[in-house]
C-alpha cells in the first residue's frame, strides 16, 4: 500500500497562488527522512537491512525496451497479448511492478477490467525506481502528492459525480498528453484506469486522465466524468516532476 | 491474468517496498562499521537464480552431476557435460540476455563484496576457526579441515580473497545456529578450486575461474565473472528465498519526468 495514502496521514494543506512553484521548490529541497514507521520488519529467516542513506522507492517502472511486450498468464504461461510501444497515444509503453521473481515480473496493466496484472520477461523492459506516489480522495475531492512517502501537498480536485464516479482503486500513471483540444488544460495524465460506468468517451476507451481544466470553479467538487481534475497551475507542476508509472491510489 | 487492485493496494506494494528497501539497504550499507557490527548481505540481482554462472565455458566431466539452479554462461556460449549433468528448478542460459545481465549484476556483487571493511585481515586458514558474522580477508585462503559459522539467521559472512581460494578434500564448512546459506559469500580475486568431497556452504564470486573436484558439494553457488566454471560429479544447490529477491537491486536509477506527448485527449474529463 502507498502508505501516504492512508486518510490519517492526509494533512489539509494551505493552497496559495503559488502552488505550482512551492512544489518545485520543495522537489528541489534535500530529500525528506525516511518515515520510520513505514520501515518494514525483515522477512523471516532475513537479515535485518542496514541503515541505507537511500529512501525505499514507492514503486519500480517498468518501460518497454523494444517495440512491443509480450505479457503472459503466469511465468512461462500461455501468451495472452503482445502490447506495443509506444502505446497509442505516442507515449513509451510503460507497467507498474507488482512482483519481481527474476526471469519474469508480474506487471499492472492498462487495460479492463481495472486492477488487471500479467507477466512479462524482465528481458523485455527497463526498470527505474518511482519516488513519487499520489493519492485521490473523492470524498474530499483532493489530491495528495507524497514523496517517499512523505506528503508534499495537498491539493483540490474535481472528481466524478455519483453518476460517473472516479473508480476506486490502485493504478499508475500512463502517459502524458499536452492535449490538443479543449477540456483538459495544458496537461493531461492518463491512468491505468477505466470508467465503471463510462465504456467510451470521446472516441476514447473511457480511460481515466488526472488532467487540468478551463472549469475552474469545478475544482474542489464532485463534477467529472471520472476523470480528476486540478487547476491548471497545478497540473503544470506535476507535469515537470512525475515519472510514468506513478502510483495513484483513489478512495 | 488476474485483478490485483486489492492486493497491491493492501499488500503486494509494502512487498514490493521491502524487497526493495532490503536490497538498497544491503547495496547502501555504509562501508566502515565497527568490527562485529551487523553486516549487510550482497545483493546478487539476478544473478541469485544461478547456481552456475560462468564467462567462457560451463564444462561437466561426463558424470551425473545434479544442479538445482540456473547454469549459465556469458558472454561466451560454452555449456558442456549436460547430460549427463541435469539441471533441476532452473535453465541452462547460453550467451543469451539472462546471462549477460546475471554476469552485470555478477559485477556489481563481487565489487560490492571486495568493498566490505574486515573485521579480520590476514587470514589465511581457516581451518579449526569458529567464526561469528563478519568480514574476512586474506590473500590466499585455504580450509584443509572444518571452518564453523557460528550465529543465526541473521548472520552475515564474507570472506574475500585477494588471490585463490582453494578447500581441500573432505574439508566442511559447517553452520551452527540458524545461519541461511543466503548469508555466506567467497569473494575471490582470482580462482578458487572446492577440494574433492568437500562440503562448501556459501556463494562463491570468482574473477576467474572455479573448479569444484570431485563428488564436492555446495549449498550455494558457483559464479565466476571471466572464466570457467568445471563440475565433476557434483550437488550444487543455489539457496532460496533469499534477501533481495530483486532485480531492482543496487542501482536501479529513478524514473525521469515523463515526457509530453502532443495530441488529442479522449479521457472522461
Amino acid at each position: 500500500m502507498i502508505r501516504g495514502a492512508r486518510p490519517g496521514r492526509v494533512i489539509a494543506a494551505a493552497v496559495s497562488a503559488v502552488l505550482g512553484a512551492a512544489l518545485l521548490a520543495g522537489c528541489a529541497s534535500a530529500e525528506p527522512a525516511r518515515p520510520t514507521a513505514s520501515a518494514p520488519a525483515s522477512a523471516p529467516g532475513s537479515p535485518a537491512p542496514s541503515p541505507s542513506p537511500t529512501p525505499e522507492p514507492v514503486g519500480i517502472a517498468a518501460t518497454a525496451s523494444g517495440a512491443s511486450v509480450a505479457v503472459h498468464s503466469a511465468p512461462d504461461g500461455e501468451l495472452v497479448d503482445a502490447v506495443a510501444s509506444p502505446i497509442s497515444s505516442g507515449a513509451p509503453l510503460t507497467f507498474l511492478l507488482v512482483e519481481n521473481r527474476g526471469d519474469w515480473l508480474e506487471v499492472a496493466l492498462a487495460q479492463r477490467p481495472n486492477g488487471s496484472t500479467g507477466w512479462i520477461r524482465a528481458s523485455e523492459v527497463s526498470l527505474t525506481r518511482l519516488d513519487y506516489s499520489l493519492a485521490v480522495s473523492t470524498t474530499e475531492n483532493t489530491l495528495s502528492v507524497f514523496r517517499n512517502d512523505e506528503l508534499v501537498q495537498t491539493y483540490p480536485a474535481a472528481t466524478g459525480t455519483g453518476g460517473t464516479p472516479t473508480p476506486l482503486g490502485s493504478f499508475y500513471l500512463t502517459e502524458l498528453l499536452e492535449p490538443t483540444n479543449a477540456g483538459y488544460g495544458p496537461f493531461a495524465f492518463g491512468l491505468s484506469a477505466f470508467s465503471d460506468v463510462l465504456t467510451s468517451f470521446g472516441g476514447g476507451p473511457g480511460q481515466i486522465g488526472l488532467h487540468g481544466t478551463e472549469d475552474a470553479a469545478s475544482i474542489g467538487t464532485a463534477a467529472s466524468n471520472g476523470c480528476i481534475r486540478l487547476s491548471n497551475d497545478i497540473i503544470t507542476a506535476l507535469a515537470q516532476i512525475l515519472p510514468l508509472g506513478t502510483p495513484i491510489t483513489i478512495e | 491474468m488476474k485483478n490485483f487492485s486489492s492486493k497491491v493496494s493492501a499488500r503486494r506494494l509494502t512487498a514490493l517496498a521491502l524487497a526493495v528497501v532490503v536490497t538498497v539497504g544491503l547495496s547502501t550499507a555504509p562501508s566502515a562499521r565497527p568490527a562485529f557490527a551487523a553486516e549487510a548481505p550482497i545483493g546478487l540481482g539476478t544473478a541469485e537464480s544461478f547456481a552456475v554462472l560462468a564467462g567462457t565455458t560451463v564444462t561437466n566431466t561426463d558424470t551425473p552431476t545434479v544442479i538445482s539452479g540456473d547454469v549459465g554462461v556469458s558472454p561466451a556460449a560454452a555449456v558442456t557435460g549436460f547430460p549427463p549433468g541435469l539441471v533441476n528448478n532452473g535453465e541452462i542460459h547460453s550467451a543469451d540476455a539472462v546471462a549477460a545481465g546475471a554476469q552485470a549484476d555478477l559485477t556489481i556483487a563481487f565489487d560490492d563484496a571486495a568493498g566490505r571493511l574486515p573485521v579480520e585481515s590476514g587470514v589465511i586458514d581457516l581451518t579449526g576457526r569458529e567464526l561469528v558474522s563478519g568480514v574476512y580477508s586474506g590473500g590466499a585462503l585455504g580450509l584443509t579441515g572444518t571452518v564453523t559459522l557460528v550465529g543465526d539467521s541473521s548472520s552475515v559472512f564474507i570472506f574475500q580473497a585477494a588471490s585463490t581460494l582453494i578447500t581441500g578434500s573432505g574439508s566442511r564448512v559447517v553452520l551452527q545456529g540458524d545461519i541461511n546459506p543466503c548469508n555466506v559469500f567467497w569473494q575471490v580475486g582470482s580462482s578458487a578450486t572446492l577440494g574433492s568431497g568437500s562440503e562448501f556452504v556459501g556463494t562463491v564470486l570468482a574473477l576467474t575461474s572455479i573448479a569444484a573436484e570431485s563428488a564436492a558439494t555446495v549449498e550455494g553457488r558457483l559464479l565466476a565473472r571471466n572464466g570457467a566454471v568445471t563440475l565433476d560429479a557434483n550437488v550444487i544447490n543455489a539457496p532460496t528465498d533469499c534477501a533481495g529477491d530483486t532485480t531492482v537491486v543496487d542501482d536501479t536509477p529513478v524514473a525521469p519526468p515523463a515526457v509530453p506527448v502532443r495530441g488529442r485527449a479522449t479521457f472522461t474529463g
